[in-house]
This record gives C-alpha cells, sequence and structure tokens, in this order.
C-alpha cells in the first residue's frame, strides 16, 4: 500500500452520525450494520429532501468519517458520521450534522476489490510507522465517489482512504 | 480460521484480565488486528460486542 501525501484545504460536510460500536446489531460487511443503517438514513433524507442542501460541493461524493475519542481504545466505540461536502455553510436543515475537517495533510491509500473489506487500518497504521508518520488527528476518511458500485460489486470497486497525517515526532 | 483464532486469543487474554483493567485495543492488538477490524471480527464470532462481553464476564466471575 503506497499511499499519496497531499495538502487539503478545510472540508466542510453536511450528514448524519451514529455513536458506538458499528457492528453491535450486525457483525458482517452489509449494509445492515450502524454504519450501513447510517447510510440508509442519509440516502433516504437526501431522497426526501432533494433540494434540502445548498452548495453541494460534488453531486456524486460522499465521505464517511472515523472519529475517535475518549471511549474508543476502552471500549471500541466511536463515532461514524456519514455525509455530502457542501461550499459553504448556509441554511444547515435542524436534521442534519455538520462536520469541518481541518485544513491538513493526508496520506491517500486507495484500495480496490476485496482489499476494501481487509484490515486495512493495520496496513496503513504499519505504512506510517515505516514511513517516519503519524495520526495527526482523531479520524480517518473514506471518501466515496463513482468508482465504488457499492458492498455487492465490490470486486470492481474503488474507495480511497484519507488518513490525517503529520511527520513523526522525534 | 484466522478469525477463530484471533478471537480465541483476546478471549483468552480477557480471561486472564478480569479483575484488573483491559481496553479494546489490547484486545486487539493481541490478536493482531486493528481495533476496527477486531470489533467487527469478533462480533462476528461472539456476537456480543468485546466490551459488552468483558463486562458479562466480569460480572460473571464476580458473582461465582
Amino acid at each position: 500500500m503506497q499511499p499519496t501525501i497531499l495538502q487539503k484545504e478545510e472540508i466542510l460536510l453536511l450528514g448524519l452520525s451514529f455513536y458506538g460500536d458499528p457492528f453491535d446489531t450486525s457483525n458482517v460487511w452489509s449494509e445492515e450494520n450502524q454504519i450501513g443503517l447510517t447510510w440508509q438514513r442519509l440516502m433516504r433524507y437526501l431522497e426526501q429532501h432533494s433540494h434540502a442542501i445548498q452548495h453541494r460541493a460534488a453531486p456524486d461524493v460522499f465521505y464517511e468519517v472515523h472519529i475517535y475519542g475518549d471511549e474508543t481504545n476502552t471500549k471500541g466505540l466511536f463515532e461514524v458520521f456519514v455525509g455530502v461536502p457542501v461550499e459553504r455553510l448556509e441554511a444547515v436543515p435542524v436534521e442534519l450534522l455538520v462536520k469541518v475537517l481541518p485544513a491538513t495533510t493526508y496520506a491517500v491509500f486507495t484500495l480496490k476489490g476485496q482489499a476494501i473489506l481487509s484490515d486495512w487500518v493495520m496496513k496503513i497504521d504499519q505504512w506510517l510507522m515505516e514511513a517516519g508518520y503519524e495520526r495527526s488527528h482523531p479520524y480517518s476518511v473514506q471518501y466515496y465517489d463513482p468508482r465504488f458500485k457499492g458492498l455487492d460489486q465490490i470486486a470492481e470497486s474503488t474507495l480511497d482512504l484519507y488518513m490525517p497525517v503529520r511527520k513523526a515526532q522525534a | 480460521m484466522r478469525d477463530l483464532l484471533a478471537v480465541y486469543q483476546a478471549i483468552q487474554l480477557i480471561e486472564a484480565h478480569l479483575r484488573d483493567g483491559l481496553s479494546v485495543s489490547e484486545m486487539a492488538a493481541a490478536a493482531g488486528y486493528s481495533l476496527y477490524h477486531f470489533i467487527r471480527v469478533f462480533n462476528q464470532v461472539v456476537w456480543h460486542t468485546p466490551y459488552d462481553y468483558l463486562m458479562r464476564r466480569r460480572l460473571r466471575a464476580g458473582g461465582a
């Protein structure tokens, strides 16, 4: 896994969240675990409120952000946010949440096919350590665009993973 | 098979630490997985979240 290192400006997202262990109801890679259910809630909202989000930055791009906190290491609990990018925050619907990803450096890993279902977090952390980087913020980003065809077409799918990084402190 | 062995190693760690501190990330490390991958595999095999399983085992051990 060889990433591209790039600098990104601040990213504004509107979407929905789940907090907990996302596999507490369904443990398989399916649309029935808590992540899949959160995606379903978002897609249903977007279908039913097609004009609610103003200034959407890209109509066919979606983000899944995993946000780690005090209970992540101890209890395996974290936030999963799914959303869409917007150019600016204006008339934000009350049903949606806002996430502002800071301007920062990312290591971007591109996964194809079955690798999407693998333990890529472990591989990323191994690469970071060997390359002299470390995580710079307590989140990671999955970037979905038309190259991702769905879990039922995983062999034909591509997914970009954005890990915020900095050079490891000596 | 790899997943079963990983969960078995995690459960062994749980049994050895029923009366002292043990985090889910330490269980994942014992299993050789990232935390994210571990909690999915653990749920798949055990049908409980790792933390829920740990709490259940501690309660049962404490009442024994």
